[in-house]
């Protein structure tokens, strides 16, 4: 485990405004990690993403949600009630400053608010506006309902994904918004670059839905190419036969037995260990037999990784150019030898605990301007005094009569 | 209108699915993208075609040009030292350098980042291996399942106690998008301070960031997580799932989440009985009863087709959405079809005219990118990128060409 610590950072000299659900979390938590300086706009009593589990000893509470901590990390916080007419205009005026917000709010949310993007833009004609939502902002869906889940099953991925006795399956976790996020933070830090020329902010609209979907693979080039309608092939990739997680010693490992080169891979090493039967024989080379009898390949293949570990398999394959892959659960990866290497896992400072905790790290190493989680997530309203006093110029009294009224 | 990144370019060494998908994700934005192959070693991925309905001749375009649309090829044998050198030369005149090879491949040719910083000082380089460049397992191989397997993505993914559900080829897709993501911001921190810098990204550790909160649930409280099929993990919905319609292969997909949503969702399914029912009194009793809950909205859903059902909860604002094919995508999705996802794009193969393919994902008020083109053709634009972009002669053009350095 390393410590977090603090160097030169790419993006410290820009300021980013955060209002978003769920969805929207990582797109700041990658920007502050990066070294932008990132508010999150909570409303007094803390945001509703700290009331998601699991929560720290399972005791709920808003200081206590290992999601919250898990996706804000290096962010600042202030609580600002944005429903009430003096909490916005005092968002307006962090906006004057600002240059990028990011919304991933529910359909006219900012809207009403008089924080649309020609509101926003009017008052601070540089800023960059992200919005985040499972449809996009325009178009006859930009007024439903949904979030991860609507975004997944309108992708087309949904469709393709799991078993055919059971529904089609989402990957696990929030990976429609995750996409969504992804594609949001290059497309703000490419607005950003080209503000540098035009001097002009401008929307970037990215919905959940096209995010998801143009993650997936195959399905829309082969609908074009011969009217294929691709389903749910029982974990079998979308263009092969043989894609297969399979039984070992402690669990599963992954394989392509369908591949040529790791198919004849495996079947040298069963028969080094003479266990490969008669998957030697020529009938095997027949591609329409193989099909038909592939079940018969599956079983044998399994009779023997269930004699080997998991790390056998992995790097024991690996060697002989095979690309298999040991199925990890959560606390096997944290073990995972290359990843020590990296010096992924970082271990994060919680004062107010007196407790440090092992946080996921980087996910790339930039020479110059390293990935770091600079702080844990902000405690609620933790950063009221310095945006408020420090940035917007308040003077004590009047943040304690913002207090006392309920709209910080 | 074109997209926010048009005086960029890249060298782009990318080949597979992880890299060319972070460079199709930065030429949609207007990046100059210039792919380098050489004939004898191209992009395996020009050779991707359906091979599973067992076709004799099966439509040759489609995957390789989605993911590489928009760029422009060039064929240089960087084995040849005078490849090598314009190789150099073409990076001289770049803003960053991409690849995804295994760990060391690059430096092997004699195209190490310290290399192409001596050619272009501030030069950005992205590395996009499955593993790194250092460490016990930088040589071993990757497609998307491994990283997928090896960050607990798979693990977690389906149902517990059952075998892991493979979930598509995020391991790759999500590479390439932190990827374009790191130039970007690597591209900021040049335009502040004048200083480039070498990135090395993973397919294993951009798939580990996507985890959420699934390690620190290890770390902080020793609980190991488990799959929780459509559900997220600890949801506090009372409602969130898959749900199969009248028709073959017709879904719904429906989460009922907050309080004030339950009471709603009863009313709109006509079972204001489930209101009274000892299971599903609680918000916490509805948590332990899903599975029996999930029996009750089916026998709704299976009444009517995705569509209505879909239409019935979204007038009661709760999310509902089909789960939708490629055909409900391409053919019937009003929304998708407002939003300009699907694009028919040029083909420089004349028989085919035009491909429909995906179009650009972000969408910019003031810069839209757009897709000027599909793949392109193997080497089509060497004559451009020589001559235009690098100066070399027609006469030296031909003599390169006979020597077999650009073919």
């Amino acid at each position: 485990m390393t410590d977090n610590q603090t160097g030169p950072t790419a993006l410290g000299h820009l300021r980013v405004l955060e209002v978003v659900d769920d969805v929207g979390e990582l797109c700041g938590k990658m920007l502050a990690d990066m070294g932008a300086m990132v508010t999150r706009i909570e409303p007094p009593g803390g945001a509703a993403t700290r009331g998601i589990g699991p929560f720290l000893e399972d005791e709920p509470s808003p200081e206590r949600s290992l999601h919250f901590w898990s996706y804000n990390t290096s962010k600042r916080s202030i609580t600002l009630d944005l429903d009430d007419p003096e909490g916005q205009a005092l968002f307006k005026r962090l906006v004057e400053n600002a240059d990028i917000v990011v919304e991933s709010m529910p359909p006219r949310y900012m809207d009403d608010r008089g924080f649309s993007f020609d509101d926003l833009h009017q008052l601070n004609p540089r800023l960059v506006y992200v919005s985040l939502s499972a449809f996009g902002r325009s178009g006859p869906r930009a007024g439903l309902a949904g979030g991860d889940l609507a975004g997944w099953a309108s992708s087309g991925y949904m469709y393709t994904t799991g078993w055919t006795w059971q529904p089609p399956t989402r990957p696990w976790g929030r990976q429609a918004s995750h996409a969504a996020c992804l594609y949001a933070l290059s497309a703000a830090m490419s607005a950003i670059l080209s503000r540098r020329r035009s001097g002009k902010g401008q929307h970037v609209d990215v919905s959940l839905q096209e995010a998801a979907a143009s993650t997936g693979e195959g399905y829309v080039p082969f609908y074009v190419g011969d009217k294929m309608i691709s389903g749910r092939r029982d974990n079998d990739h979308i263009n092969s036969f043989g894609f297969k997680v399979l039984p070992c010693k402690d669990g599963w490992a992954h394989f392509n037995i369908g591949w040529r080169r790791d198919r004849n891979a495996i079947v040298e090493w069963m028969t080094e260990e003479g266990v490969a039967e008669d998957l030697t024989d020529e009938k095997w080379l027949d591609p329409t037999y193989r099909r038909a009898n592939f079940d018969h390949v599956v079983e044998v293949v399994s009779a023997w990784t269930k004699n080997k570990t998991k790390t056998e398999i992995f790097e024991q394959g690996q060697e002989r150019g095979l690309e298999c892959a040991a199925v990890y659960s959560i606390p096997e990866v944290i073990d995972d030898p290359q990843l020590e290497h990296r010096g992924y896992w970082v271990d994060v400072e919680h004062p107010e605990l007196d407790r440090k905790f092992t946080y996921s790290g980087a996910p790339y190493l930039l020479t110059k301007t390293p990935w770091s989680l600079h702080r844990r997530a902000p405690l609620i309203g933790e950063d009221n005094e310095a945006v408020f006093e420090d940035e917007l110029g308040l003077s004590g009294d009047e943040l304690t009569a913002l207090t006392s009224k309920g709209i910080i | 209108m074109s997209g926010p990144l048009t005086e960029i370019r890249i060298t782009d060494f990318t080949w597979v699915l992880a890299g060319p998908f972070c460079t199709r994700t930065l030429a949609d934005m207007g990046a100059e993208v210039i792919k380098i192959e050489a004939r004898n070693r191209p992009d395996p991925h020009r050779n991707y075609v359906n091979r599973t309905n067992d076709q004799p001749d099966p439509f040759p375009y489609g995957a390789f040009d989605n993911f590489n649309r928009n760029k422009l090829s060039l064929t240089i044998n960087a084995r040849d030292p005078e490849g090598l050198g314009l190789i150099k030369d073409l990076i001289s005149v770049s803003d960053v350098v991409t690849e995804n090879f295994r760990g060391g491949v690059l430096k092997r040719w004699g195209l190490a980042f310290e290399d192409m910083r001596e050619a272009r000082p501030d030069i950005i380089g992205l590395s996009m291996s499955g593993f790194g460049q250092t460490g016990p397992y930088k040589d071993y191989a990757s497609h998307f399942h491994i990283p997928q397997a090896m960050s607990g993505y798979t693990y977690l993914s389906g149902y517990e106690n059952d075998v892991p559900v493979v979930a598509g080829s995020w391991g790759d897709t999500t590479t390439g998008l932190q990827g374009a993501a790191a130039i970007c911001m690597a591209l900021e921190h040049r335009s502040e301070t004048g200083e480039g810098q070498y990135i090395d990204g993973t397919q294993l550790t951009s798939t580990t960031h996507v985890m959420g909160s699934a390690f620190l649930e290890y770390t902080a409280n020793g609980a190991e997580p488990q799959p929780n099929g459509n559900r997220l993990p600890h949801t506090s919905a009372s409602v969130e799932g898959a749900f199969p319609c009248q028709g073959d292969e017709r879904w719904v997909a429906i989460r009922v989440y907050t309080e004030e949503e339950w009471p709603v969702f009863c009313s709109a399914i006509e079972r204001r009985d489930l209101l009274e029912d000892p299971r599903f009194a609680l918000l916490s009793d509805r948590q332990e009863n899903w599975r029996e809950l999930e029996q009750e909205v089916k026998r709704w859903t299976k009444e009517r087709s995705a569509e209505d059902a879909m239409a019935a909860l979204q007038a009661v604002r709760i999310e509902a959405a089909v789960v939708e094919n490629v055909v409900d995508m391409m053919v019937h999705d009003e929304q998708l079809k407002h939003r300009g996802y699907f694009v028919d794009a040029w083909h420089p193969d004349r028989s085919i005219g035009t491909l429909r393919t995906e179009g650009p994902v972000a969408k910019f008020s003031e810069t839209q990118g757009e897709i000027r083109r599909t793949a392109p053709l193997i080497g089509e634009h060497n004559e451009y990128i020589l001559g235009e972009i690098l100066g070399v002669s027609t006469k030296r053009m031909q003599k390169l060409q006979d020597a077999g350095v650009f073919f």
